[in-house]
């Protein structure tokens, strides 16, 4: 994939959604963070190494801006990206469901990434009430690494399906004069000659 | 936009040392964190705590970490420290109860907790005192493409005027009857009808930014090559001599 000055500034307008969905997040008071519509939007509109690419700098910007602990989980940002992108390729974003199945196949992507970071970083723990879920699952005998897995991937599976289908709703809203701005989206939807 | 970032205003050696030498420095911390003993991070702790308090940045920095790393710690020792199966569990009473703790998993908690609170020091001592757009100054002296300046920059530019716009997308569709304030599957329904007109807007906005910045010759500008000042020789220099104590401290870590 070229990095084109168009691709430029979806990135840089992804980065900025990302970040505004956060405060949008609060009017609505879901208990969703919507933090990666834009890294998905992006992945979708143009190729798994864009949406990557966009995650990235979300967390680094994140990481400068309002919580440096943001900054560690960037490679989680970069493979949500990237699952993104691939889904979309195969097809992914092409449905509703298979929308909402993308968004479950991201959220097992990103655990395996967050998992091991959770651990050796912060000993699996978050700080969060999902803490207490953690805890429930470590005195029913599970290990911790699979605690942690549960944990992460339930924390998240809402998460990411409801902003799949979300973004499965803007691609399929989006005006014909802005989708013919990007080949790669024939692969989420057939696109008006 | 400043409402936007952690950085405070001030004069102090932090807020006037080079961004790309606390960047260093900061990396220098973050390889410590895995080197030296829990004990030795939290006096490090004490210490950046204690300087912040004499530049006035002491309670804002001091409410940061009691808000986010004080439920971190207490569930790190409630979970490594009681609830993980460990070998060497010890009983301890309280009041007409027992409390069953591993002094091996409360060791563990206290080196995670710790390097959490200095990794958490460090870097908020770095926000609070590095404004973004001087950090991004510093990164295009050290070299970094336009192209990866262009994309750091670009949000911190845009954030304000997007959350203008979905402020006024917000105020006129609840005009037009959306409801932010119903149940929650109201709310969750209400997302779409704020999200598609900020999404497109922005997405046609984008081909014309697009547009001027190949106007403008963006891609084809190449770096200036001019010969760099003594300064900047200096920075440079000390950034180099920063990250090679980082590096060489972890590699005698290994080998020993």
């Amino acid at each position: 994939m070229r990095l084109t000055t168009h691709t430029l500034t979806l990135m840089g307008v992804a980065v900025t959604i990302n970040i505004v969905a956060a405060l949008i997040n609060k009017w609505f008071r879901l208990p969703i963070y919507l933090d990666c519509i834009g890294t998905l939007l992006v992945a979708v509109l143009q190729g798994p190494l864009a949406g990557a690419i966009t995650g990235l700098v979300t967390n680094l910007l994140l990481g400068i801006m309002a919580n440096p602990i943001s900054a560690v989980f960037a490679p989680v940002s970069m493979v949500i990206g990237l699952s993104a992108g691939s889904l979309a390729w195969i097809g992914g974003f092409s449905r509703w469901w298979l929308a909402l199945l993308s968004g479950c196949l991201i959220s097992v992507a990103l655990m395996i990434v967050a998992v091991p970071i959770n651990i050796y970083m912060f000993g699996g723990v978050s700080g969060s009430g999902s803490d207490f879920f953690l805890a429930w699952l470590l005195h029913g005998g599970k290990s911790l690494y699979a605690s942690v897995s549960v944990t992460v991937f339930s924390s998240n599976v809402v998460d990411k399906t409801l902003t799949a289908l979300l973004v499965w709703l803007l691609i399929e809203r989006l005006p014909l004069r802005i989708e013919a701005q990007y080949p790669f989206l024939r692969h989420s939807r057939r696109l008006t000659p | 936009m400043s409402n936007s970032f952690l950085y405070r205003d001030g004069s102090s050696a932090l807020h006037r040392l080079d961004p790309g030498i606390k960047l260093c420095l900061l990396a220098w911390v973050v390889c410590s964190l895995f080197v030296f003993p829990w004990q030795v991070l939290l006096v490090a702790d004490a210490v950046l705590l204690a300087w912040s308090w004499s530049v006035q940045l002491g309670r804002f920095i001091s409410l940061r970490l009691l808000v986010m790393a004080g439920p971190f710690a207490l569930a790190l020792l409630w979970i490594h420290g009681t609830l993980l199966p460990a070998a060497d569990r010890q009983s301890f009473p309280v009041l007409s109860w027992h409390l069953n703790y591993s002094p091996t998993g409360i060791g563990y908690a206290l080196v995670i907790a710790s390097r959490f609170i200095t990794l958490l020091c460090a870097s908020l001592l770095f926000v609070v005192t590095t404004h973004p757009l001087a950090l991004l100054r510093s990164l295009e002296e050290m070299g970094v493409p336009a192209s990866l300046s262009y994309l750091l920059t670009s949000p911190l530019l845009l954030i304000e005027q997007f959350s203008r716009r979905s402020h006024s997308i917000r105020d006129s569709q609840q005009t037009r009857g959306m409801n932010i304030q119903g149940s929650w599957l109201t709310r969750l329904k209400s997302l779409p009808s704020l999200f598609v007109p900020l999404v497109t807007l922005a997405l046609s906005d984008t081909g014309e930014r697009a547009r001027v910045l190949e106007a403008r010759g963006f891609r084809s500008l190449t770096r200036q090559r001019h010969e760099p000042s003594a300064e900047a020789r200096r920075r440079g220099a000390w950034r180099k001599t920063i990250l090679a104590v980082a590096v060489l401290q972890v590699v005698i870590k290994l080998c020993l």
